[in-house]
């Protein structure tokens, strides 16, 4: 006969283990998973919150620019090109400069001229040698004058509140001994121009 | 008296029957297991109390990643991306901007007497250099090579390249019965070596009074301009800054016959 204390005491020895192997061992896998998730999610609250103190730094920067520097900035690289402005501008510095303004066109607009200046489709993005996609506006003036007048005039556009980039220059000896230069000359913004094709469609 | 040792009258007490001791055993089995038995439920209380407490942890840990992306503006990102995308394109424009005057002043250093150019093409390559297509005319074979000589030991211009030569018979002509030699050259000039300066000197020819007075322009900025001198001609020779040395270029010359 099986005394009542050994069955006893077998069965809180296998209940125990039953408990332990049911219980509180998956409970304590469990218990470790979370603690990894807590881990994770300090991480990236700090990652975040490095973020966010950035970005705050960043906008107090911008804010203490001052008004004329971000003026200038935007002068120098507008959103947007206000050709009949750029062709007008073009059209005082070759007067400044000494030269004989003859035709400015832009590759926007179609203007019948008598000389036979190449008109350029432009708008097209570009990248400067550092990968960033700049938008063009392409510009084609024809001067007369002499060569320090037209050494002149290139020298004022390169001294330009807004870059004035010469790409091409032609120059040819006319009758009378004048030189006839055609410049196209090329400006940037910083957005694409606005597309009017389907307007209103 | 044989019966005086039974007639004490003291009573004999019953000889006491020896006592069993019983002891009672303690088995290490039993206090194995109850103690077993009692940890296991201490530790069953105690793992579902402590699951509970990091199951609100993790809920706590939530909601602070959650106020703080919520902390996050988008519209600040954007204006701060787009400004320095801005910013970004104008310096690299600046980093690029090239002084022209720079290669008309190699072109003019590296021009002999002899030679005049005609016509005068210049390309830009990007941002790597300027490509100077150019027609010069010489008067016989010896200045023709010095010319080349001269342009390619300027050291401005990096790469020269006869592509056409052509001898022309100007006897007809005014020069009395000499030969001509017209070269069809191609220039390199690298922009490293016609950077833009703001600081360079300006050399800048004086304007008439007319364009002086012209209308003024909201963009141009530090222009020659307002001096009020008058210039006799589109020839004129001011702001030349060649040297007399022997092969510098005529620009008299070159002003008054080409370029």
């Amino acid at each position: 006969m099986i005394p009542k204390g050994l069955f006893t005491q077998l069965l809180l020895i296998i209940v125990s283990v039953a408990i332990v192997f049911t219980y509180i061992k998956p409970t304590f896998t469990s218990i470790g998973e979370t603690q990894d998730k807590i881990v994770r999610y300090q991480a990236e609250r700090g990652k975040v919150q490095e973020v966010n103190a950035e970005l705050a730094r960043q906008v107090a920067l911008l804010e203490n620019i001052s008004a004329s520097d971000n003026r200038k900035l935007l002068t120098y690289m507008p959103d947007h090109v206000d050709e009949m402005a750029v062709m007008r501008d073009l059209h005082t510095i070759s007067n400044n400069a000494g030269t004989i303004f003859v035709d400015v066109t832009s590759g926007d607009l179609e203007k019948p001229t008598t000389r036979s200046s190449r008109q350029r489709t432009t708008e097209t993005p570009a990248e400067d040698s550092d990968g960033k996609k700049l938008y063009q506006h392409t510009f084609v003036l024809t001067v007369d004058g002499s060569y320090n007048q037209i050494k002149n005039l290139v020298s004022t556009l390169e001294r330009n509140e807004y870059p004035l980039e010469v790409k091409k220059l032609d120059i040819i000896t006319n009758e009378g001994g004048f030189l006839s230069a055609e410049l196209h000359i090329v400006t940037y913004s910083h957005l694409p121009p606005v597309e009017t094709e389907n307007l209103y469609e | 008296m044989d019966g005086s040792s039974n007639s004490s009258f003291i009573p004999k007490r019953n000889p006491s029957r020896p006592q069993r001791v019983v002891a009672k055993q303690v088995y290490l089995f039993t206090v194995i297991s109850y103690v077993v038995f009692v940890a296991t439920l201490v530790s069953a209380v105690g793992v579902f109390f402590y699951e509970h407490y990091i199951d609100k942890q993790v809920v706590k840990e939530v909601e602070a990643l959650d106020a703080e992306i919520s902390r996050f503006n988008e519209a600040d990102m954007e204006k701060v991306r787009s400004f320095d995308l801005r910013l970004e394109k104008a310096w690299s424009r600046l980093e690029h901007s090239v002084s022209l005057a720079t290669v008309f002043k190699a072109l003019e250093e590296a021009t002999v007497r002899t030679a005049q150019i005609k016509t005068l093409t210049l390309e830009r390559m990007g941002d790597q250099g300027f490509k100077l297509t150019t027609t010069i005319e010489t008067n016989d074979f010896d200045s023709s090579l010095f010319q080349r000589e001269m342009y390619e030991q300027n050291g401005t211009i990096d790469h020269v390249e006869i592509v056409d030569l052509d001898i022309q018979d100007t006897s007809s002509e005014e020069s009395g019965g000499s030969s001509g030699i017209l070269l069809s050259a191609v220039l390199g000039v690298p922009l490293s070596a016609a950077i833009y300066s703001p600081d360079a000197p300006v050399e800048s020819v004086p304007l008439t009074n007319s364009a002086a007075e012209s209308s003024e322009t909201a963009s141009s900025s530090e222009a020659g301009t307002g001096e009020g001198e008058e210039v006799g001609s589109a020839d004129s020779e001011a702001a030349s800054d060649t040297d007399s040395s022997s092969g510098a270029p005529d620009t008299e010359a070159i002003n008054e016959t080409g370029l």
